[in-house]
């Protein structure tokens, strides 16, 4: 993978030329105490661009997935998803680069055919991602075999260095930007070895300290393995009956759920068909007409929620739809959590045994 | 985008035929061509309303128009039952996998139906038909709650004349006024699986119904002696975006409206609670 230098003042120049070029820019900003992706449209907001913080409160997924969208009406009328001319999103942590794997498997190669109105979005948007500076206690990236800086899924990637950053081009859209920040007048050296090193030695930091605070989560069965034999577990009870409240939190701040609703409304003489974001712990999620329901209970719809992302994605894709992130915690009032769930069900079953 | 999957393609509602009080056959006539397999299903919306998942009871080889056999159970068939000819719908589709008739082909082809069940069964069972001598033999067995809620009333009557081809047997669970067809027996379906007087090592059994006749039609044919691999089921899940993403049919790591809707019992038969 090509690797490159370059300053700060540098890429802010790139940036500039970039705003003028009306290209559409996020990147994460602090807002109040926490870190989000903002709309960039103005040079003075570069200095707060955080590129070696840590995730964003929410994922990048509503920028290709939509909370809510009309996908066709009728009669027929030209409905398509909004064209960006060009669209780059910053500071995209390794995890959410996890996650937009899953949809990308999920929506490009699980579906019959790729899905347009995601495909669309996805092909005009350039992801500049970047090394994490620091974790969260609900981090766990680790745990599933991730790091905390990127090692795929990105057109470029930024690692922080004093004043400027070392990029790693991933992709050809990646190649293109290289090209636009040379036309742009910005200079992109070789990287030195004590900027390599200097690289190394954070990124080798942050995941042995990830690692460290993990070390409590750790069990020797790979949570796939744990998925086909507890099935059974009374664990799923006990967080229906102690701990869901059904908010929908978990799914819906989650940046690999991926699931959707149809549905149609009258407006006017029209008749729109409404895409929305969905969730499997929903009573009526997957109940058929007359009533008949594959998964009446609570506990039942947690345990497809768990085994969706770390069973059955497994089997079809031979990857977890999970990134470690550990938003699902942070937001759940019933402070369900993935990493001690797994640990319990792994305490069940030796206790079995 | 070369084409939006979410977009239907209207269809104009010809004709409505009442099969049992809550039961009505729709023919539509899409106003752009659409040529299926059968057994895989297609999306009807009622516009303003909403869609769901039917699988078409009519032949394929029928170009121009299609069939729906639509019992009324929830709010888009409660509406589609209030249409008149004239009326516009949409459809969307075919989804997902027909039935595998090269597998069918030189063998004895058992087809069990259920109640509302037999809708996917007749648009295979005319398609078999169609071609019936590259099957050993047709057998079907279909089973309904009383007389009155027979399907295709005449055209049963219709398929039981055509026997040299075709080995029908039927039943209702009950018949207190006494008024089944000639030759329809009184029990369960699973009681016409007894004696089939089939060669169980090259057959196959496609079944379609509602959950629980599948459970207990399934288990029967097991006991009756037939492989998992040659049992056929319908599964009926809430099939929602038919594209394989949404995530309403899951059922285990199968998405039913891609994978499916048919499925061979040895596909299923280590998923626990499939019945439900």
């Amino acid at each position: 993978m090509e690797s490159l230098y370059i300053s700060c003042v540098n890429f802010n120049g790139f940036l500039k030329s970039t705003l003028e070029k009306k290209w559409e820019i996020y990147a994460p900003l602090k807002v109040m105490d926490s870190i989000r992706f903002e709309k960039i449209i103005d040079p003075a907001a570069f200095g707060g661009i955080i590129f070696d913080g840590v995730r964003t409160d929410q994922s990048v997924k509503s920028f290709f997935f939509h909370t809510k969208e009309i996908v066709a009406t009728i009669p027929k009328s030209s409905i398509s998803p909004v064209k960006f001319e060009k669209r780059i999103i910053m500071g995209v942590k390794g995890c959410d680069l996890h996650a937009l794997k899953v949809f990308d498997k999920a929506y490009y190669e699980e579906g019959i055919i790729p899905e347009p109105f995601y495909k669309e979005r996805r092909e005009s948007t350039y992801v500049i991602s970047s090394d994490c500076g620091y974790q969260l206690d609900s981090c766990f990236c680790t745990l599933l075999g991730s790091k905390p800086y990127p090692t795929e899924g990105f057109d470029l990637n930024f690692s922080t260095l004093k004043d400027g950053f070392i990029v790693e081009v991933g992709s050809n859209k990646g190649e293109e930007l290289i090209k636009e920040m040379g036309e742009s007048g910005a200079v992109l050296s070789d990287v030195t070895p004590v900027q390599m090193e200097e690289q190394k030695s954070n990124r080798d930091t942050l995941t042995k300290k990830l690692e460290e605070a993990n070390r409590e989560f750790q069990i020797p069965k790979k949570f796939d393995e744990l998925c086909k034999i507890a099935f059974g577990s009374k664990i799923w009870k006990e967080l229906a009956d102690n701990k869901c409240v059904q908010c929908n939190g978990c799914l819906h701040i989650c940046p690999t759920c991926y699931c959707f609703l149809l549905y149609d409304a009258k407006k006017d003489n029209l008749s729109e068909r409404v895409r929305i974001w969905d969730a499997c712990i929903n009573a009526g999620y997957a109940r058929v007409a007359g009533g008949a329901n594959p998964r009446p209970t609570l506990q039942s719809r947690l345990r497809h929620r768990f085994f969706h992302k770390f069973l059955y994605f497994v089997q079809n894709f031979n990857m977890y739809a999970c990134s470690g992130c550990g938003r699902c915690f942070k937001v759940c009032p019933g402070k369900i959590e993935i990493r001690e769930t797994f640990r319990d069900i792994n305490k069940e079953v030796k206790v079995k045994r | 985008m070369k084409e939006n999957p979410y977009q239907p393609i209207e269809a104009k509602l010809l004709e409505v035929t009442d099969e049992t009080p809550n039961i009505k056959t729709f023919v539509v006539k899409p106003l752009e061509e659409i040529s299926f397999q059968t057994g895989q299903f297609m999306e009807l919306t009622c516009p303003g309303v909403g869609e769901a998942p039917f699988t078409p009871s009519s032949s394929p080889s029928v170009k121009d128009k299609m069939e729906f056999t639509i019992m009324k159970v929830g709010g888009v068939t409660q509406t589609l039952h209030e249409l008149k000819p004239g009326a516009i719908v949409g459809l969307r589709g075919p989804f997902g996998k027909g039935y595998p008739l090269q597998d069918f082909e030189g063998k004895e082809v058992l087809i069990v139906g259920g109640g509302v069940g037999l809708a996917p069964l007749r648009s295979l069972l005319l398609t078999l038909l169609e071609e019936k001598e590259k099957y050993k033999k047709i057998m079907l067995c279909y089973g309904a709650r009383s007389p009155q809620d027979i399907v295709y009333k005449g055209c049963v009557s219709g398929w039981c004349e055509v026997k040299s081809s075709l080995d029908v047997r039927l039943t209702v669970d009950t018949d207190e006024k006494n008024e089944r067809p000639k030759g329809c027996g009184v029990g369960l379906v699973t009681t016409t699986c007894d004696s089939l007087g089939l060669d169980l090592k090259n057959s196959v059994a496609i079944v379609c119904g509602p959950p629980i006749m599948m459970k207990f039609t399934t288990l029967k044919l097991l006991d009756c002696g037939y492989a998992p691999q040659n049992i056929y089921l319908s599964m009926e899940k809430n099939m929602s975006c038919g594209l394989g993403i949404c995530g309403h049919c899951m059922l285990d790591k199968y998405f039913v409206c891609k994978d499916g809707p048919v499925f061979t019992y040895e596909q299923l038969k280590d998923i626990p609670d499939i019945w439900t």
